[in-house]
């Protein structure tokens, strides 16, 4: 890994005490805009107040222990990035459906279920590289910001549930909030940088107590709410279903997708030389993502995945410590504890909600259009990535086309980002079909660097391979092309043999003759003796491939060119 | 390959583009080699259409950098491409020459330079 620029504090930094604080409440100021799903989920079966009070807290807890599962890196469990987890979207419909046919405690066991079958996918994903080249999880983390652009702009302008009335004075927290957050991440450099969602949220909750967004009555639920409690003492016990194995398998799978996108972004933000992603790394996250869920469902909580919006924050300030894991985590677990604390969330207003996330995502949005593209597209990628994210946004903007499905589809219709995440995956595996990863082709030596690079960038954009190695390895072969051409009676054709996999591309090239003993390709160049033209082109042709062999096959000289990928 | 070239009272300026190679080297040494032979003046190779030079294309530029050296004027590169950069790094090149990041920047090296 190296250090990227614009980080401040990187993984394995140690921020001061006060900066991990702050730090630790701005993340769980953008956690909590995520605990409306399990007070939604409630409300439609009409449950007590404490149900869904006892949601929230215990919901805050798992999220705290999932947290620091996530940051560890103790054996196999964790991936050891700062990635909170929140209660997760992809839970919802599969959660609506639990509570719905056996109430809570179906939705608790389920929850279990989940998180227990999560666990076990990691173990296998080791495994199932292939399924996840860069076009996938670019795609998958692009939507992640474009699927929550219905939620994020009708927060913004204060409109969602009952409210269907776009005030004034709410669009002026809007602005204020995001405007600040904005301001300070573009025009301050230091400290307060690193805290524009935090300072973002104080203006904006001031300004809205101060002209009325936030009511009194708001604030007197925060005056009610009890100080501390032991939330487990209103568990109301766990049961299990086997026709909700279904729609929480799917949930659990869309979830599972969302988090290693999220996975993929925070090693790409975390390393300027990322290549691709470490499946190793990504195992022992979704690992600590599943016992994060599990947890939840074990104590009492909605089931749990990790937050790209939190993600988009710390690429937004700069602070990718794990440290600050331990700090946000041990908050959330005390905030369980102190209802006053989650109350004061749970008033926060639409706009601050939707400012959060429309700032937040933004960063997703590039950073998964950065993944798509540090790779070369090919038609085939290209309908993987453009159908997956226009197939994927009919579930929001044209839903009526899923009205029929089987229930347990819902789970992967019910969102664009589930949708377009399921359609990724099947769609490269659908069009690998035809791609040979070894081709042979001839090149004539009197041919210009032009078909050269042809050839191998056709190939490079049907492997999927990196631009500046399918370069290097063009530019090797119109050397070995220019060397053979000074020779006395040169060859014409060269063929080659091309062969890829994600780690290593090899090219074999064979030719009539061979290569003269009397260039060495070696040596320091000084302008009195300008060296002749094939002492340079082997020079060049040294210095392209990570390795290089030449030897002897009948007749043939053999010319093998390896890079690493 | 494309070049053109622009004469000034006080530099050459040759803007390349393309991909400098094999077949376009010695069209490109006709016109680079023989007129800084003829005519001492210090030259800009403006590269920022440039994409890809090979080993040919190198030998110019070292012959070039000779020809500057004798006559005592300055070869400068401006706006070379990335990878094109990295050629010349990979080859060990880089000291023969002096990089301008733009085209203003390279005519500014110049003029520091005379008056001086």
């Amino acid at each position: 890994m190296k250090r990227p620029e614009n980080i401040a504090y990187w993984v394995d930094d140690v921020p001061p005490p006060w900066i991990s604080l702050l730090q630790g409440l701005q993340h769980i100021s953008v956690y909590a805009i995520s605990l409306v799903f399990p007070v939604l989920i409630v409300s439609t079966i009409n449950a007590p107040k404490e149900q869904a009070m006892f949601l929230v807290s215990v919901s805050m807890i798992a999220g705290g222990v999932g947290v620091m599962l996530q940051a560890i890196k103790r054996g196999p469990m964790g991936s050891g990035f700062l990635i909170p987890q929140i209660c997760g979207p992809s839970f919802i419909p599969s959660s609506l459906l639990a509570v719905q046919v056996g109430g809570v405690p179906l939705m608790l066991g389920m929850t279990v279920f989940a998180g227990s079958l999560e666990m076990v996918f990691s173990r296998f994903l080791k495994k199932m590289r292939a399924l996840f080249p860069p076009e996938v999880t670019g795609t998958i983390v692009t939507m992640v910001g474009i699927s929550v652009v219905g939620l994020a702009t009708k927060n913004f302008v204060g409109l969602g549930g009952s409210d269907t009335v776009i005030e004034p004075s709410e669009l002026l927290v809007s602005i204020v909030t995001l405007g600040t957050m904005v301001a300070i991440n573009v025009w301050t450099k230091g400290k307060l940088k690193m805290f524009s969602v935090l300072v973002g949220m104080v203006v904006g909750y001031l300004l809205a107590i101060f002209i009325g967004v936030i009511r009194p009555e708001d604030l007197a639920q925060v005056r009610e709410a009890s100080m501390a409690w032991f939330p487990f003492i209103h568990h109301p016990g766990w049961a299990f279903r086997g026709d909700m194995i279904l729609p929480f398998g799917i949930a659990m799978i869309c979830s599972s997708l969302k988090s290693i996108g999220d996975m993929i972004t925070a090693q790409k933000i975390n390393d300027r030389s990322w290549k691709r992603p470490d499946m190793e790394n990504i195992s022992g996250g979704i690992l600590a993502d599943g016992a994060g869920c599990l947890t939840a469902g074990v104590l009492g909580g909605m089931g749990q995945s990790t937050s790209s919006a939190n993600l988009g924050l710390t690429i937004a300030t700069g602070v990718t410590s794990r440290r600050i894991a331990l700090w946000m985590g041990g908050l959330l677990i005390a905030a369980g504890f102190f209802p006053k604390v989650s109350a004061l969330f749970a008033v926060m207003p639409r706009p601050l909600m939707g400012s959060v996330l429309i700032f937040a995502l933004s960063f997703m949005v590039v950073a998964g259009f950065q993944i798509i593209t540090s790779r070369m597209m090919d038609a085939r990628k290209t309908f993987v990535v453009g159908f997956a994210i226009i197939f994927g946004l009919s579930a929001d903007l044209a839903p009526q086309i899923y009205q029929n499905v089987p229930h347990w589809i819902h789970p992967v219709v019910a969102s664009s980002l589930s949708l377009s995440a399921v359609l990724a995956v099947l769609l490269n595996l659908l069009f690998r079909i035809g791609i040979s990863d070894r081709e042979t082709f001839s090149m004539a030596v009197g041919d210009s660097s032009d078909a050269v690079f042809q050839q191998m960038e056709r190939l490079g954009k049907q492997w999927g391979a990196r631009p500046e190695i399918i370069y290097r390895a063009a530019a090797a072969l119109d050397e070995l092309k220019e060397l053979i051409a000074t020779q006395a009676k040169p060859a014409e054709s060269i063929e080659i043999i091309a062969r890829f996999d994600e780690f290593n591309l090899d090219v074999a090239a064979s030719f009539s003759g061979s290569i003269p003993k009397s260039v060495s390709g070696e040596g320091a160049i000084s302008l009195d003796q300008i060296p002749e033209a094939d002492e340079l082109a082997f020079r060049m042709l040294k210095r392209y491939p990570d390795r290089l062999e030449m030897g002897h096959k009948g007749k043939l000289a053999t010319v093998k060119l390896h890079f690493d990928h | 390959m494309q070049v053109e070239i622009t004469i000034t009272q006080d530099y050459v300026q040759y803007n390349v583009s393309g991909k400098l190679d094999s077949i376009s080297a010695p069209e490109f040494e006709e016109n680079v080699i023989s007129r800084m032979e003829e005519h001492s003046a210090d030259t800009i190779f403006h590269l920022e259409g440039l994409n890809y030079i090979s080993s040919s294309g190198l030998r110019i530029f070292l012959q070039a950098a000779k020809i500057a050296r004798m006559n005592s004027t300055r070869v400068i590169l401006s706006a070379v491409q990335p990878q094109v950069r990295e050629i010349f790094d990979l080859a060990g090149f880089t000291q023969f020459f002096t990089f301008a990041d733009d085209l203003d920047t390279a005519i500014s090296i110049l003029k520091g330079n005379t008056e001086q």
